[in-house]
């Protein structure tokens, strides 16, 4: 169970580099609100596109590490979503302290 | 434990051409059953379809009578061994190692001179004789049930493939094997079964005549 979730965050962070560093951006050029949700959502599926034209390959070692494709995208997703709101929520605490 | 794998009934076309019609095989722990064909016949196609890469127009694969209908389901069970290299570049040997092989196979595992002289490197700075033993030996060694090795000896030199051979025959003893490639000696060698991909279908093969009388080889060995 432990190395799978290794595995997990694995594949997660060699799709959430990209991602944040567009976010980023975003972030700084237009606004905090709009770089969470493109962070979620198009920035999300755009880094798994580009996993996916890049190192398509790759998905056989977490498969041979009994993780299938759908498995590591849905739970990218899911921890995405929790990294993307955390870091909203710690935005919205700054700003009102 | 002991462990059945049935393929089933294995369907495949590409457009009008039909590249798996209705291929049936058993694999139990302990055997390696080695496929033979020549180009395009159709092994590697069937190994990607039994290991849930690519889809089937009709498959049905069983381990111990249990449905394995979903890649999810597939995976928990059966490793493969791709023609590509398949480990992220970016990876250290260390980490790949610790991602896929069970606390308690690590220190056997790690019991292999040339794991040893390799494991503080990174995958990018592996030879490709390195990487595909480092490959083929995860495969054997994780937790799965069944290993099937699409090309494990391409491009390795006869020290390796003598190497790569005595790990696939120390696994056998836990998890059931099929092996397919076109350096036929070694198939032949290490196989408990043969059999012969032809136009997309699978012919047992009992004795070395038989791929001379099936039109794999000119003459016997």
């Amino acid at each position: 169970m432990k190395r799978k979730l290794q595995n997990l965050l694995e594949f997660y962070k060699s799709i959430a580099f990209f991602n944040f560093l567009c976010s980023l951006l975003i972030a700084i050029l237009i606004n905090v609100e709009s770089a969470f949700y493109y962070f979620i959502g198009i920035g999300f599926l755009l880094s798994i596109g580009i996993y996916e034209i890049r190192n398509k390959k790759n998905y056989l070692f977490y498969s041979n590490n009994g993780l299938s494709k759908v498995n590591l995208i849905l739970f990218g997703f899911g921890f995405n979503l929790i990294v993307g709101i955390s870091f909203l929520a710690l935005f919205r605490l700054f700003e009102n302290v | 434990m002991y462990n059945v794998l049935e393929i089933d009934s294995i369907q495949k076309t590409y457009g009008h051409k039909s590249v798996l019609s209705d291929v049936f095989l058993q694999c139990k722990t302990g055997e390696i059953i080695g496929i033979l064909g020549r180009n395009g016949s159709g092994k590697s196609t069937l190994l990607q379809i039994v290991s849930g890469l690519i889809s089937a127009d009709f498959k049905r694969i069983t381990i111990n009578k249990i449905v394995k209908n979903t890649n999810a389901k597939i995976c928990q069970d059966i490793s493969y061994l791709s023609q590509d290299n398949f480990i992220p570049n970016q990876f250290s040997v260390k980490k790949v190692i610790h991602l896929s092989i069970e606390k308690n196979s690590l220190q056997s595992f790690l019991e292999d001179n040339l794991i040893n002289s390799i494991i503080e490197k990174k995958i990018n700075q592996l030879s490709g004789g390195e990487l595909r033993y480092l490959e083929i030996k995860l495969v054997l060694e994780n937790d799965k049930k069944f290993a099937l090795l699409d090309e494990p000896y391409n491009g390795l030199s006869p020290i390796a493939i003598e190497k790569i051979n005595q790990l696939i025959l120390q696994n056998k003893i836990k998890k059931g094997i099929i092996i397919t490639d076109h350096n036929y000696k070694n198939v032949i060698e290490i196989s408990t079964d043969l059999y012969l991909m032809k136009a997309g279908a699978l012919s047992k093969i009992k004795t070395t005549e038989d791929l001379v009388f099936h039109g794999y080889l000119n003459s016997i060995l």
